[in-house]
């Protein structure tokens, strides 16, 4: 009795979506036609991407291991920029603009913007943009940011159900890609990519953020609603096809567990898990980590490291 | 396929007759359906009926165990591709490997006696993997006495045959050295009756070995899986699951071994979320066991019964009578998000942790299981009441409703405070309310 | 500590109560009705009442309007003298009653096949008259029916009295266990009593010569004074599913001596006698091979799917809703209630069809069901039941709940964001409850032939209204029909005939509960329902597999 393993073949796909336009080096995500890392089977035209995470101010809850790699230019955006693309190789870069909250020194949307210009001059690859978290201030500095930064294709982070419209209106109007999360919910991600389509915002320029939920803080209900979105989309939900983003170091860095060691090891698990149940783009915080994603990825869709060392 | 609960229902007399335990012969054969249940409670069940539920019923995945004892593992006996089509059964064994070492006895021993308890499981060292040298047999007598299960990670079999000789009361877990000849190591397997790890250079070649140990008297077998990187062990890995659920081949329908060199983490990862059932890890800087335990514990949890944490009075920083008492359900995620936000805010305090069935707080309360009176007893159970001097009590914002009930319930001048809906505000409400309140 | 007194406005009601009693409490004892949907946890926020005289705690002050404090009257505790004055929401409906059945001959309208006239009681004279009864959580229904030929000659519907200590069954059954039992039997018999005697007008109700009553099991325990806490525990027990019959006499109700009041029995704890009646009297125990749906739009959203062989039951918690309950604008169908809607988005007009005709005073539940869908469709409200900016501006009333549509001319009658969100809420867990049911059977596809729909909605239900938002399955509308109230057609069916009495006692053993809070597709479902009309509107076509199962996909 001889072997015969079928391929399988699915309805629908992921859509492809382009960050960064303008100056920009475009990068493009999604267009898989099958399940996360199946290239057996399927075709996959693009990888997924691994982004750094950089300050506008220095964070204050970054722990010893993970502030290490970034001496001297914590809450330098531009510096942090360069190190991050120059030094550590990301494929794009996360400013998260801690700063502009409230609590946490009520910086300006105007010193924002200005922040997020100096990135852009900084470094030539696509940015992603986070807020202080969904509620007025947000909307103002996303929106004055993607105002003076029009044509630049950030990725604004985030919309979600109850706030959504200020930021589809900003992302249409100054040709942005907009982040849509939802908390680890199938059914609430689908239905506000219905309300932002509904609002007029093309989803082949949105992303999925599920809400991530760090090794053993969530994981499991992060990567299993993960895994059911992918099929959902496989099958040819055309509302739940974006590809997906998971903000991992923030989550992996919380855990009690790393506080004296293990922290790469936690954000690599956390990361390596997300891409198995379908992430797409995926913001870390420690170049250790994105190092060994970016091997074991160059393997899963090249087929060889770099320089042909075989991959472990 | 399994069949659904209508289809088993009409397989039923229909006569409710109650003898088996159930008000009806539906909500009998929906358990049944759910594999919860044997048709052997029903004393009329048709001759059909036990024949059509019998096929349906095999498990696609053997189960296999390794070791004796009460650290005996069993692997295998898994249902589903997608943990949330149902659930991941049987939690994959991580054996460590002890190579020679003059502290081995030491070693040993520090090993049974490692515990670390995370949301009500215990993890251990589940095994030891013991690869082939003069001193092998040593080793595997040594950890087999600690009532560890022993993987024999082979390079001969001569070398096999004499560590397993050596304990093969202890039920150890032959293991050839991949890519070899199986067939002295399957007779050795047969002849001692113990489990064996058959490989293939392909998918192929690897059910052929399976079919090939079956036929020379193997009982129980693990499958290798090909691979030189993690590209090729997700193929293959995925490739044998799909199989086994699909009954394409009988001889893929076995639990699956993976072998973890120093450094190869990312393989560790992969094998226990993508179906590994046993992996031998050589882990040298140690930073690898408790991330992989916790992925362990996340992947194999059953999504619908959640973690729950242990009922009490959990103490975040070091908190005295003064500090304030904040009360929470036992879900462990909701303890795991909120214990971390305390921890960042600096400020110790208690963490009363009441029973709520491991639901979150909303859910909790919906079921009734979050209210005033509950939780007043709870606290006056776990004596939280005791361990302030002030006779304040923090609830969760989502259920400010139950403000009212709560200090009615615990009386004696007790007041509730609300705090904020979202743990991360608790940081801006220990500073806006808490502190101005002192 | 001396005690205070509590004077109400503008009523004058007054009272005394000892310090520390709750304002809610001197309400109580001084008859003056304030609404405590909750149970009075603090929960609901109905019971809402200005201060005008004396002096409460600081810290009830939810806010002050006009320099007078406003408190919720359940949590604040009286220390002094007090003037109180109950706001708007807080103050209960009346009775009310409506006149449609009259004249009815119920063995030939509600018959599900033929039934000869044979009543469960004796009777002797041609007047004698019996009493079929609904006690639902939310509204109470009674007939009179003429026991010689089995017509009906008179009726009367109330809200249930119990209201102000629960809107819903636990919170009932919680006030129970608190020692009032007495009280809540009290005053559902007591109201049923007026029920009576208006529906009896001028005849005589000593020629009563039996009840036939339906309800669920905690409204027949509380009618009995019999203790429901059993109901609520895990696994549910109550004190019994089937009652003797007791005498009229003993509820205070009239009839000569020795006039029976039977209770249909129930399947189970959440299955109860009007659920069975509803169902058989929409044939299910005589439908071999068939798969029929009932479902019942009231506040416990019982739903039933099967056939004469087996069935499957369970309660979605629906919430009145569909009643008018919870809604700021919602009352019963009843003169003055808009139980239609239509819309014309270019145009901007919007026309109510109003029972009795002339103003609008209120939205019944086919009403809002109405409305909903007229909005959806017209796009004055998104799929999430927010307003959007094509809401007329004329149309478009602003306030402390956020955004209401102006259904009267002065605007005082509006439909408001979150009532929007209840009716959203209510159909999501209906419709999640179909899709749990069908999904408890196995994967699909199940085909359902028919589909019965009860409610105390009114006139008629609109249907392609209830299938446009999502409440009920995209079935073909031939395989739909409407019972104004299965429970209480089914009680008077049992009342006119022994053997249908027979048949409902012959079909509890053939029902089977499922608990919703234990299937774990539930939640799902019901999130995935909370949108108009579905997150995935191909679900609405029922049949389908719950999960996208990868192996179905090749």
């Amino acid at each position: 009795m001889s072997l015969e393993l079928k391929p399988k073949r699915w309805p629908g796909a992921i859509r492809t979506v382009t960050l960064g336009s303008g100056s920009r080096r475009p990068l493009t995500v999604g267009g898989g036609n099958g399940l996360p890392l199946h290239t057996f089977e399927a075709s996959f035209p693009h990888r997924p991407a691994l982004a750094l995470e950089i300050t506008d101010v220095a964070p204050p809850r970054w722990i010893d291991t993970v502030r290490q790699p970034w001496n001297g230019v914590l809450g330098q955006p531009a510096a942090a920029a360069l190190r991050a693309v120059d030094e550590f190789g990301a494929d794009l870069v996360m400013l998260h603009l801690v700063g502009t909250h409230p609590d946490r020194g009520n910086r300006s949307p105007q010193d924002a913007a200005a922040d997020v210009r100096a990135v852009l001059d900084s470094v030539p690859v696509p940015l992603i943009v986070k807020g202080p978290g969904a509620g007025p201030k947000q909307n103002d500095v996303l929106a004055r940011v993607a105002e003076e930064c029009q044509g630049e294709g950030l990725a604004l982070h985030s919309a979600c159900q109850e706030e959504y419209k200020t930021l589809a209106a900003v992302a249409v109007a100054y040709g942005h890609v907009l982040v849509a999360e939802s908390p680890i919910d199938m059914n609430i991600a689908k239905q506000l990519n219905i309300l932002l389509a509904d609002a007029s915002v093309d989803l082949r320029h949105t992303l999925i953020d599920p809400l991530t939920g760090g090794l053993g803080y969530g994981l499991e209900y992060t990567y299993s609603v993960m895994e059911r979105i992918r099929l959902a989309a496989l099958g040819g939900d055309a509302m739940l096809n974006s590809p997906m983003i998971c903000l991992v170091g923030e989550e992996a860095w919380k855990a009690k567990e790393v506080k004296v060691s293990g922290g790469v090891h936690w954000e690599l698990a956390t990361a390596l898990a997300l891409i198995e149940a379908g992430a797409e783009v995926l913001v870390l915080r420690h170049p250790e980590s994105l190092a060994r994603l970016h091997r074991q990825l160059d393997c899963c869709f090249v087929g060889t490291a770099p320089g042909g060392d075989p991959c472990r | 396929m399994p069949l659904t609960g209508l289809q088993v229902f009409k397989l039923l007399p229909n006569t409710n007759c109650r003898e088996c335990g159930y008000p009806t012969c539906l909500a009998f054969a929906m358990k049944l359906a759910a594999g919860k249940e044997s048709l052997a409670k029903c004393p009329y069940a048709s001759p059909e009926a036990c024949a059509a539920l019998g096929a349906a019923s095999a498990p696609p995945i053997r189960g296999v165990t390794i070791g004796r004892g009460p650290r005996a593992i069993t692997v295998g006996e898994e249902t589903v591709f997608f943990r949330h089509e149902k659930t991941f059964v049987r939690r994959p064994g991580l054996f460590r490997v002890l190579n020679p070492a003059p502290d081995r006895d030491a070693l040993l021993d520090s090993w049974r006696g490692l515990r670390l308890e995370r949301a009500g499981e215990v993890f251990q060292v589940d095994g030891v993997a013991i690869p082939e040298s003069p001193a092998s047999p040593g080793l595997a007598a040594a950890a087999a006495e600690r009532g560890f299960p022993v993987a024999i990670l082979a390079a001969t079999p001569d070398g096999a045959s004499a560590t397993a000789e050596r304990i093969k009361d202890h039920r150890p877990l032959l293991v050839p050295p991949p890519g070899a000849d199986l067939g002295a190591y399957a007779s050795l397997a047969a002849r001692l009756k113990i489990p064996l790890v058959v490989s293939g250079s392909d998918l192929n070649a690897l059910a052929t070995a399976a079919m090939d140990a079956t036929r020379a008297g193997v009982a129980d077998i693990l499958l290798e899986p090909p691979g030189a990187d993690l590209r090729g062990f997700h193929h293959s890995l995925s490739a044998i699951r799909r199989g086994a659920l699909d009954r394409i081949h009988p001889g893929l329908g076995h639990p699956v071994f993976l072998r973890i060199a120093a450094g190869e983490f990312e393989k560790a990862v992969l094998g226990i979320t993508k179906f590994a059932s046993l992996l031998a890890i050589e882990d040298h800087c140690g930073e690898a066991w408790l991330p992989l335990w916790t992925l362990r514990q996340n992947i194999y949890t059953d999504p619908q019964k959640p973690l729950q944490m242990q009922p009490g009075v959990y103490s975040i920083g070091e908190p005295n009578a003064t500090s304030p008492l904040l009360v929470t359900t036992n879900f462990s995620l909701t303890y795991f998000i909120v214990s971390t936000e305390l921890e960042a805010t600096g400020l110790a305090c208690h963490l009363a942790v009441v029973d709520a069935e491991g639901l979150s707080v909303l859910t909790a309360w919906s079921a009734g299981k979050f209210a005033g009176d509950r939780v007043a007893k709870a606290l006056r159970t776990m004596q939280a009441t005791e361990r302030v001097s002030h006779r304040t009590a923090i609830i969760p914002g989502y259920v400010s409703v139950i403000s009212g009930e709560l200090e009615d319930a615990l009386g004696d001048g007790w007041r509730v405070l609300v705090g904020p809906q979202e743990a991360s505000d608790l940081g801006p409400f220990f500073r806006d309310v808490w502190q101005p309140a002192q | 500590m001396s005690p205070h007194q509590v004077t109400f406005s503008p009523s004058g009601r007054s009272t005394v109560v000892a310090d520390g009693a709750t304002i809610l409490q001197a309400a109580e004892l001084a008859a003056e009705p304030i609404s405590a949907e909750c149970g009075g946890r603090g929960a609901c926020g109905r019971c809402m009442v200005r201060i005008l005289g004396g002096e409460v705690p600081e810290y009830r002050i939810l806010q002050r309007e006009a320099g007078f404090p406003h408190v919720l009257a359940c949590l604040t505790p009286v220390h002094g003298p007090l003037t109180v004055l109950p706001l708007g929401e807080a103050q209960l409906p009346k009775l009310i009653s409506r006149d449609r059945n009259t004249g009815l001959a119920p063995l030939e309208a509600w018959a599900p096949w033929p039934l000869k006239l044979d009543p469960i009681v004796g009777f002797n004279g041609e007047e004698d008259l019996g009493v079929a009864l609904d006690i639902g959580t939310t509204t109470l229904r009674l007939l009179l029916i003429r026991l010689s030929d089995g017509l009906i000659t008179g009726e009367a519907g109330a809200y249930n009295p119990q209201i102000p200590r629960g809107a819903d069954v636990i919170s009932r059954i919680v006030a129970a266990e608190k020692g009032l039992l007495g009280e809540l039997a009290a005053s559902v018999r007591s109201a049923i009593g007026s029920m009576i005697a208006e529906g009896a007008g001028q005849a005589d109700v000593g020629r009563i010569r039996g009840y036939v009553v339906a309800g669920n099991v905690t409204m027949i325990h509380l009618l009995l004074a019999a203790d429901p806490s059993g109901i609520r525990r895990v696994p549910s027990e109550p004190r019994a599913l089937a009652f003797p019959p007791v005498d009229a006499s003993e509820l205070g109700w009239p009839g000569g001596d020795g006039t029976p009041v039977y209770s249909v029995p129930a399947a189970g704890g959440w299955v109860g006698g009007d659920i069975v009646a509803g169902a058989v009297r929409a044939g299910f125990s005589r439908s071999p091979d068939t798969m029929s749906l009932y479902v019942d739009l009231g506040t416990n959203g019982e739903i039933v799917l099967g056939g004469a062989d087996f069935a499957l039951a369970c309660a979605c918690s629906a919430g009145p809703a569909f009643e008018g309950g919870g809604i700021r604008c919602g009352m019963r169908a009843d003169r003055g209630a808009a139980d239609g809607a239509s819309i014309n988005a270019e145009t901007g007009a919007v026309q109510l069809s109003v029972i009795g005709g002339g103003r609008v005073r209120g939205v019944c539940g086919s009403g809002l069901i109405a409305l909903t869908d007229a909005l959806f469709r017209a796009g004055w409200i998104d799929r999430s039941g927010q307003f959007t900016n094509r809401l007329p501006a004329g149309r478009r009333v602003e306030g402390k709940w956020g955004t209401a549509l102006a259904l009267s001319e002065d605007g005082k009658v509006a439909l408001w964001e979150r009532d929007l969100a209840s009716l959203i809420r209510a159909k999501a867990a209906v419709f999640a409850g179909i899709r749990s049911l069908l999904g408890a059977l196995g994967p699909g596809p199940h085909a359902i032939e028919r589909a019965i729909v009860s409610g105390n909605f009114g006139r008629f239900l609109n249907l392609p209204a209830a299938l446009g938002i999502g409440l009920l399955p995209s079935l073909p509308l031939g395989r739909y029909g409407y019972v104004d109230n299965g429970s209480l057609e089914g009680a008077a069916l049992g009342l006119l005939s022994r053997q249908f009495f027979a048949e409902i006692a012959g079909y509890l053993s053939k029902i089977t509960y499922v608990d919703l809070a234990d299937l774990p597709c539930y939640m799902d479902e019901f999130v995935g329902a909370s949108f108009l009309p579905h997150t995935s509107p191909e679900l609405l076509r029922v049949g389908l597999p719950l999960y996208v199962d990868e192996r179905d996909s090749t």
